[in-house]
C-alpha cells in the first residue's frame, strides 16, 4: 500500500478550462484524485463566499476521458455535490466541509438548551484566503467505482466564467493554475483488470415551469414527460425548485434549493404511478425520502428545508438591510436559512422502458411574471458502463423481454 | 423497490387527544416490507385557549410552547403496540419517553437541532417556532372551534417500534398482516411552556393539538423466501417510584432481555404545563459519600461486579444499555444534568432472571431527598422475540 503523491501541472490551462493528462502505465489510487495548490482571487477585490455548492460553484463541468478520447464519466451539475456535502454531520460541517469544500455554513452550536446559532463568523473563511481544494473522486462515479487505475486518462475541468452562475461578482482568477494530485501506487498490486466498469452518472435536466400558469392562491401544475431516459436504469432521482415562490423571482446567485408551498411531486414510470396517494406532498415526506435514500443530512432545524417556518412572526427591522424575516442569518452571504435547502430524492431503482413523467405542483402566491421563469432542476443517477477493451461507454440496458411489474 | 402507505383504519379528518390511531399493513403476494422503513407522517397544529375564553386560537412565539426537544413529535403518541399475524409482539405504555431516551443516546444537543434523524421529527431546542406552523394543510383552512386560519407543520418520524427494528425484511408469506396501534396523549402530556408563570396565568388556560393527513408509509422489495426466523427488538415498560434514599427497583420480564434503561421524572413535574413531561431528570447525590448504584441478578450475580459511585460510569453504562452512538447527549455533563440522565445496564448475554437495581442516595436534604420529592421511575426492558 506504499504510495507517493504526485502533483501534475495542467497540460494546458486557461480561464475557461484546464486539461490534465495522467499517462498510461502510471498506477494510481482512484479514490484520491483532487485539484489543489491554488487560490482564488476576486477580480473585484471582494471576499468570496459560496452557496451550498461550495467551491464547486466555479466548476462548470468535470470530464474524465480515456486516452483515445472517449468521455468515460462527467459531472455537469454541481448541485448533486451540494446534496452530498449535506451528509456530513454537524461537527464535520464545521471543521471540515466549510474549510475544505467551502460550502455555505449549515453547522450550529447550541450554547444552551434554548439557543442555536450558526458557526459562521462574519468576515472569516473567505474563499480568497483559503487554499482551494477540489475533490474529483467526490464528483465522478467512475473513480468511486474503481480502485487502482493505470490505463491513462485525460481530465478536463471547465471553469464557470459567468459571474451570475459562479456567484463571484466581477469574476475570479486563480493565483496559480490548479495542480492535479494523484497517489501513485508503489507496490506490486495489480491494477483494475475488469473488462467493464459499472457506475452511476448524474444526468441533469432543467424543467421549465410557466410561473403564470396559475394565479395567486391556485395550484400551478406542470407535467413533463422525459423520453430521453428510454431503456436506462435510474437509481435515485433528485430534484429541487429553482424559483423563489415568496418573492416570485428567479434570481438565485447562490443556487439555493427553494422550498415551495404545497409542493407535490409524483413520478410515473412507463405510465405507472410509483408513489402512493399524492406522491411527495409535504416538506417532511420530501425530507424523509432524502434521508432514507441519500443518507442522513445536516441542516439547522426544519426551517431551511420547509416553506415559511416562522411565517406568523413579525418582521424585525434589520439595520444591515437584510430582511427581518425570522431565521438564522449567514453573516457573510446574508442568506436567511428559511426554505433554501429543500432538495428532494425519490428512489426508482428500475429501468425506464418507455418514459419517465414528472408531475409537479405548487401553490402560487403573489403575482408571478413571465420575465421570472421557474425551473425544476432534476438530477437522475443513471447506471452506465465503460467497456475497457473497446473503449465504449454505454448505458446499462434492460435485458430483452424484461418487463417492469407493479 | 416499491412504495406503499396506509391511512389509519379509523379514518378521520383529524386526530387529537386520546384518539386511537391504528394502521394495518397488508402486502401483495411476493412483496416484503424493507426492514426499518416504516415512517409516520402528517401535519401537526396546536392552539391555546386564553383564560375566560372558549375560543381556540393559534399560539404565539411569546407563549413559548414546546414539545420535548428529544422526543419531538413522538411526544403525542402515548402508547404503542404492534402485532404480527394477530400476535402482539410489543406494547409500550410510555412510548414518547423511550423515543426520547433513544434520541439522547444517539444525538448531541447540536445533533437534535441539525440531524435529519431529528429535525423532521420536530425535535430540537427551537421547536416552539416550528409548532407555530409553516403552511395551511390542504383542505383544512379552518378546524372546528378554532378561530382563524389553521397553520400546520408537516412532520415525518421513524417510530421506535419492534416492527421497525427487525433483523430482516418482512415478507408477505410469513407476515401477511401487521398492525401498529397508537393511543394519542393529551396536550398537557406532550406540550409545555417555558414562559414566565405570570404570563402563563394570564395567557394560557389550555392547549390542544390535532394531526391531519396522518399516514404510515414504508418501502417494499421483492420477497426472498427464507426459513430463518426474524428477530424483533422489543421494549417493555415497568413503572416504579423513587420514594426513599434507599430504593430497590425490581425487574421481571416475560421475555429474554439484554438491557434495561431507567429514567426518572419528579412526580411534581408530570403533566404540568411548566415542565417537559418526557425529561429524563437528573437524580443528585450519586457521588456523595456512601451513595451507590448496584445491580443484582436473581439475588447473587451482578452485571457490573462493583457498585457504581460516579456519574461518569453511570452514564457509560446507561449509554451502553441504549446501544447509543459515539456522539450523544447521555455522556455529556451539561445535557446529562438537563434532561438526559438515567441508569442502565447492558448484559453480554440475554437473561430472563429477576434483576434488582439498588439506588442508595446519601446526604440529600430537602427538596432533593426523594422521600420529600419522589420521582417516577420508568424502567424499559429491551428484549427480543423471534417469529
Amino acid at each position: 500500500m506504499d504510495s507517493r503523491t504526485l502533483l501534475l501541472d495542467p497540460a494546458s490551462s486557461s480561464a475557461e478550462r484546464s486539461y490534465f493528462r495522467i499517462p498510461a502505465g502510471m498506477k494510481f489510487y482512484a479514490n484520491k484524485v483532487r485539484l489543489l495548490n491554488f487560490n482564488l482571487l476576486n477580480n473585484d477585490s471582494q471576499p468570496i463566499y459560496f452557496g451550498p455548492r461550495g467551491i464547486y460553484q466555479i466548476v462548470k463541468k468535470i470530464s474524465l476521458l480515456s486516452v483515445a478520447g472517449s468521455e468515460i464519466d462527467f459531472l455537469s451539475n454541481m448541485d448533486i455535490l451540494a446534496i452530498k456535502m449535506l451528509h456530513l454531520s454537524n461537527s464535520s460541517q464545521y471543521s471540515l466541509a466549510r474549510e475544505l469544500m467551502q460550502n455555505m455554513c449549515v453547522s450550529v452550536t447550541a450554547p444552551s438548551m434554548s439557543q442555536i446559532e450558526l458557526t459562521e463568523a462574519q468576515g472569516k473563511g473567505d474563499g480568497t484566503k483559503i487554499q482551494a481544494y477540489i475533490d474529483i473522486t467526490f464528483a465522478l462515479g467512475f473513480l468511486r467505482s474503481s480502485t487502482l487505475l493505470d490505463k491513462g486518462y485525460t481530465l478536463v475541468i471547465e471553469w464557470e466564467q459567468d459571474p451570475i452562475v459562479s456567484g463571484i461578482h466581477g469574476g475570479y482568477t486563480f493565483s496559480t493554475f490548479p495542480a492535479l494530485a494523484i497517489d501513485e501506487c508503489l507496490t506490486g498490486e495489480p491494477a483494475d483488470s475488469a473488462p467493464s466498469v459499472m457506475y452511476k452518472t448524474i444526468i441533469s435536466d432543467r424543467l421549465y415551469i410557466n410561473p403564470t400558469a396559475a394565479t395567486d392562491g391556485n395550484i400551478n401544475q406542470t407535467q413533463v414527460r422525459l423520453n430521453s431516459f428510454y431503456n436506462q436504469y435510474i437509481s435515485n432521482f433528485f430534484y429541487y425548485m429553482d424559483y423563489n415562490c415568496k418573492d416570485n423571482t428567479s434570481r438565485n446567485p447562490y443556487h439555493l434549493a427553494r422550498s415551495a408551498p404545497q409542493e407535490e411531486l409524483s413520478l410515473l414510470v412507463d405510465g405507472r404511478k410509483i408513489l402512493m396517494y399524492k406522491g411527495v406532498d409535504t416538506s417532511a415526506r420530501k425530507g424523509a425520502m432524502l434521508h432514507d435514500f441519500s443518507g442522513e443530512f445536516c441542516l439547522p432545524g426544519v426551517a431551511p428545508y420547509y416553506f415559511n417556518v416562522g411565517r406568523t412572526l413579525p418582521l424585525v427591522v434589520d439595520p444591515s438591510g437584510v430582511s427581518g424575516e425570522w431565521g438564522l442569518v449567514n453573516p457573510n452571504t446574508k442568506v436567511i436559512m428559511n426554505g433554501v435547502y429543500s432538495y428532494g430524492c425519490v428512489k426508482l431503482e428500475q429501468f425506464i422502458q418507455i418514459d419517465l413523467a414528472v408531475y409537479y405542483n405548487y401553490l402560487v402566491t403573489g403575482t408571478p411574471t413571465l420575465a421570472e421563469p421557474a425551473y425544476l432542476n432534476t438530477m437522475a443517477e443513471v447506471l452506465r458502463s465503460y467497456d475497457v477493451q473497446t473503449d465504449i461507454v454505454s448505458y446499462v440496458m434492460a435485458s430483452p423481454g424484461m418487463v417492469n411489474t407493479m | 423497490m416499491f412504495y406503499n402507505a396506509v391511512k389509519p383504519l379509523n379514518i378521520k379528518p383529524l386526530y387529537s387527544a386520546n384518539d386511537i390511531v391504528d394502521f394495518t399493513l397488508k402486502l401483495r403476494p411476493g412483496r416484503a416490507v424493507k426492514a426499518g422503513s416504516l415512517r409516520v407522517s402528517g401535519y401537526l397544529n396546536i392552539q391555546k385557549q386564553a383564560p375566560g375564553s372558549s375560543d381556540w386560537i393559534p399560539c404565539t412565539k411569546a407563549d413559548s410552547v414546546f414539545v420535548s426537544p428529544y422526543a419531538g413529535v413522538h411526544s403525542f403518541f402515548r402508547n404503542s403496540a404492534c402485532s404480527v399475524n394477530d400476535r402482539v409482539i410489543e406494547q409500550n405504555s410510555m412510548y414518547p419517553r423511550w423515543a426520547s431516551m433513544v434520541k439522547q443516546s444517539k444525538l448531541t444537543l447540536e445533533g437534535i437541532n441539525t440531524s435529519s434523524m431529528a429535525t423532521l421529527e420536530l425535535c430540537g431546542t427551537q421547536n416552539n417556532v416550528a409548532l407555530l406552523g409553516s403552511e395551511v394543510a390542504p383542505n383544512t383552512v379552518t378546524l372546528p372551534g378554532v378561530v382563524g386560519e389553521v397553520i400546520s407543520i408537516p412532520f415525518s418520524f421513524h417510530p421506535e417500534l419492534a416492527l421497525n427494528k427487525c433483523s430482516g425484511d418482512l415478507g408477505q408469506s410469513r407476515f401477511p398482516q401487521m398492525k401498529i396501534l397508537f393511543n394519542l396523549c393529551s396536550a398537557i402530556e406532550a406540550l409545555y411552556s417555558t414562559a414566565h408563570p405570570d404570563y402563563i396565568a394570564t395567557n394560557i388556560a389550555a392547549l390542544q393539538y390535532s394531526f391531519l393527513d396522518l399516514q404510515l408509509a414504508w418501502y417494499e422489495t421483492v420477497e426472498v423466501p427464507s426459513r430463518d426466523p426474524i428477530t424483533f427488538q422489543t421494549v417493555s415498560l415497568i413503572t416504579q417510584t423513587l420514594i426513599s434514599s434507599n430504593a430497590t427497583f425490581a425487574v421481571n420480564s416475560p421475555t429474554l432481555y439484554d438491557a434495561i434503561s431507567m429514567s426518572f421524572i419528579k412526580q411534581a413535574h408530570r403533566n404540568k404545563l411548566e415542565f417537559d413531561n418526557y425529561a429524563c431528570e437528573y437524580v443528585p447525590g450519586i457521588e456523595n459519600v456512601g451513595s451507590r448504584v448496584e445491580a443484582t441478578v436473581s439475588g447473587n450475580d451482578q452485571p457490573i461486579r462493583f457498585p457504581i459511585q460516579t456519574y461518569g460510569e453511570l452514564a457509560l453504562n446507561y449509554w451502553k444499555s441504549l446501544a447509543g452512538d459515539v456522539k450523544n447527549s447521555v455522556m455529556n455533563t451539561y445535557t446529562s444534568q438537563n434532561g438526559c440522565w438515567g441508569i442502565g445496564y447492558r448484559f453480554t448475554t440475554s437473561i430472563n432472571d429477576r434483576l434488582s437495581v439498588n439506588v442508595i442516595l446519601n446526604g440529600l436534604t430537602n427538596p432533593q431527598n426523594p422521600s420529600n420529592n419522589p420521582s417516577d421511575c420508568f424502567i424499559y426492558v429491551s428484549g427480543f422475540t423471534s417469529v
